[in-house]
């Protein structure tokens, strides 16, 4: 059965169909907003970042050591009581040079997304931003500090760490 | 209030509060084109026919659910219908009371399956009944959308 | 194993658009219908119904599968949608497959659909939530983040170079010029690729596939009645699925560990022991090009790293060894979320049947392979298919 144009459904409409009144057409914006719970294990991390501290877990049964914190081992499917404080400095696992957001329009700097992998958990880690460099000296396998708000800025969100920065 | 404010101010650490930033422009597909053109341009309201089910459907589509069967023939039932159903909303979407009740009604037409989900208007909730004959009311052709809204209410046949 | 044995015994799809007049309901007839026809079976005639569709908030409509269901032959059926993410458009199939398998149901239908276009600004805004709400959407996050974090990962670790990369692109989207559901077939060389606009390096606009409307589907038979509608029905032989963990930056993303472990599963149903020779036809998922190469090592379809020097080398062209995306993959026919995998999935029920047309690799085949991937890095869906 050879496909043909003929065979197959859809009308495919152009860009300013809307605008010529060609199609009709409803708008309408979802009415969603949501109030989530940080859950036990975010909370405490949340809490720990407001303290200029970042925090892991330990699983009793496979010894990880993995941040985000979490309250069960998804591995194991064991429970995790035990927290650790872990450094604030990581290794650039892969990184990104940004120039859109989301919906699509351009930014004038662009943003460096980065995975790092935090020191003291194995190979576990958070997305974050870097800072203090250009885009073009970024390499996988940096080494890079965290660049802390002060104290009595930080909330106990993620953004009580404005950054990380190359170690110098 | 921007997300990462949000975020900063929330130093109960136990939830945030944001939204889903989306909104949507829906297409009316092609059996709802013709239908809401109908409506918009010349004021009727149009269902269409399964040929092999031989029946009628309201709202119309280009193809029979029931059979798959595509539906080509279609035509105006009027603006007449009779009241199937109804309710009487006391409260809003928002939770809130209404100052006026807001009746509903599922609106039937004769040899036609299905129907439509409209307002009554003109009249007082005590006053419906299932099976009371209503007429749609419709704004000026100027003022059409190609929207349900386009009727403005069905109300009592006089 | 007291399984019934399945076959694909007919396939439809609708054109892949940027923005379609119709309904995702109207989408879903168009090919479900279409599948039916060509197998020559009425609706009455399905036992089943399993529907994927991506979600909710893309339509913007409500348990989108129920209101899909009228347009998928649903209608006071047994009826039930799946859904992981991109890796839908496979899974389905393998949905529709164990409702057969089990001896259940005689006949399934298996419909995908995606109208994606009512999502304003744009559908990513939908996909904003698969960021943790505490510690990444504060971020400022983009969903190219995570691609051109995973792209960049597989590049430096097998240091692979860009051009390379795009060549995918170049084929696909060439491959697509003879497909006539295709969204954007076009001629592009290496260089447009990479003279593209940076989106979010490593990721340029021609890495990328474009976000589409569109449904594919697929009728199933058992083998009690499959020669009732075929006489060269294409039997499903193996399935698997696999989810890897939603905390994607805990694992080294250079490699597709779930797409391999869903890869085993099916060839080890299918009786698979040498892939790279008892596969012949491929439709790995390639939402962007480097995904393509990505998901073949996954695949156990040659080694870790050697994807690219396989491309390079012509393999995975139309004439080539180990034809790869012959219809043009997501890159030159558009993606649906839901609906590619499916639409890979009657590809290569074409491509074993010789009824590709102009997409038709040359060489022999007698066992395809389709693959899809959806989440946060995170799920694998694949089928094999033999004739």
């Amino acid at each position: 059965m050879k496909l043909t144009r003929e065979m197959l459904g859809g009308t495919p409409l152009k860009e300013d169909d809307f605008a010529k009144g060609k199609t009709l057409f409803l708008d309408d914006k979802l009415r969603t907003a949501y109030n989530w719970d940080a859950g036990v294990a975010m909370g405490k991390f949340l809490a720990g970042l407001k303290q200029g501290k970042i925090l892991g877990v330990r699983c009793r049964k496979c010894q990880r050591v993995v941040t985000p914190p979490r309250v069960f081992c998804e591995a194991c499917f064991a429970p995790i009581d035990e927290w650790i404080e872990l450094a604030d400095s990581a290794v650039v696992d892969s990184f990104s040079i940004c120039y859109v957001r989301w919906d699509a329009s351009r930014i004038e700097k662009p943003e460096i997304p980065a995975i790092l992998l935090i020191d003291g958990a194995d190979r576990a880690g958070i997305m974050h931003m870097l800072g203090e460099i250009e885009p073009d000296k970024v390499k996988i396998g940096m080494k890079v500090k965290a660049v802390w708000k002060p104290e009595k800025e930080r909330a106990g969100s993620i953004l009580d760490i404005r950054y990380f920065r190359p170690v110098r | 209030m921007a997300l990462t404010e949000k975020l900063e101010r929330n130093l109960d650490l136990k939830s945030v509060y944001m939204e889903m930033p989306v909104r949507h422009r829906y297409t009316l597909g092609v059996g709802g084109e013709k239908f809401f053109r109908g409506l918009k341009d010349d004021g009727k309201i149009l269902a269409s026919k399964c040929p092999e089910c031989d029946s009628w459907f309201l709202p119309p589509a280009i193809f029979c659910e029931q059979c798959f069967a595509k539906m080509d023939e279609w035509k105006d039932v009027g603006l007449s219908a009779l009241v199937v159903s109804f309710t009487v909303a006391h409260v809003g979407l928002d939770g809130k009371r209404l100052d006026e009740p807001v009746i509903y009604a599922l609106l039937g037409w004769p040899g036609v399956e299905g129907g439509l989900i409209h307002r009554l208007g003109e009249l007082k909730p005590e006053e419906v009944y299932v099976g009371m004959k209503v007429k749609a009311r419709l704004l000026a052709k100027k003022e059409r959308q190609g929207l349900i809204t386009d009727i403005i209410y069905f109300a009592p046949e006089k | 194993m007291g399984m019934k044995r399945v076959a694909i015994v007919g396939a439809g799809i609708t054109k892949f658009m940027r923005r379609g007049q119709e309904t995702g309901r109207e989408l879903s007839y168009h090919a479900a219908s279409m599948a039916l026809k060509s197998a020559g079976m009425t609706l009455d005639e399905v036992q089943c119904v399993a529907e994927s569709t991506g979600p909710d908030a893309f339509d913007g409509v409500h348990m989108n599968g129920e209101y899909l269901s009228d347009g998928s032959g649903g209608w006071r059926k047994p009826y039930l949608r799946s859904y992981v993410g991109g890796g839908s458009g496979v899974f389905v199939v393998n949905h529709g497959w164990y409702q057969v398998a089990s001896g259940l149901f005689d006949t399934c239908l298996v419909v995908a659909s995606e109208k994606m276009s009512s999502c304003h600004p744009h559908p990513q805004g939908a996909f904003l939530n698969i960021f943790d709400n505490f510690i990444e959407r504060p971020l400022g996050c983009n969903l190219l983040w995570i691609f051109a974090l995973e792209m960049n990962r597989y590049m430096t670790v097998h240091n692979i170079p860009h051009e390379q990369i795009a060549l995918v692109s170049v084929k696909n989207k060439k491959n697509a010029l003879d497909n006539p559901a295709a969204q954007i077939p076009e001629k592009v060389t290496v260089k447009d690729v990479l003279n593209s606009e940076v989106l979010a390096w490593p990721v340029h606009r021609l890495d990328i596939s474009p976000t589409t409307d569109g449904a594919a589907a697929l009728v199933l038979a058992s083998e009690d009645v499959a020669y009732k509608y075929t006489d060269k029905p294409v039997w499903i032989d193996g399935v698997g699925w696999c989810l890897d963990t939603a905390y994607w930056t805990n694992k080294d993303l250079y490699y597709p560990r779930y797409v391999e472990k869903a890869a085993s599963m099916a060839y080890k149903m299918a009786g698979i022991t040498d892939p790279r020779r008892e596969i012949h036809v491929a439709e790995p998922y390639d939402p962007f090009d480097y995904k393509e190469l990505h998901h073949m090592e996954g695949l156990l379809l040659c080694d870790k790293g050697e994807a690219p020097k396989l491309t390079e080398k012509g393999v995975t062209q139309r004439d080539g060894e180990m034809p790869t995306c012959p219809s043009g993959g997501l890159l030159g026919c558009g993606n649906p979320i839901a609906a590619s995998g499916t639409m890979k999935v009657a590809e290569i029920f074409w491509q074993l049947r010789g009824e590709a047309g102009p997409r038709q690799v040359t060489r022999e085949c007698r066992t395809g392979l389709a693959q899809a991937w959806g989440d946060l890095m995170q799920v694998g869906t694949v089928i094999v298919l033999r004739k």
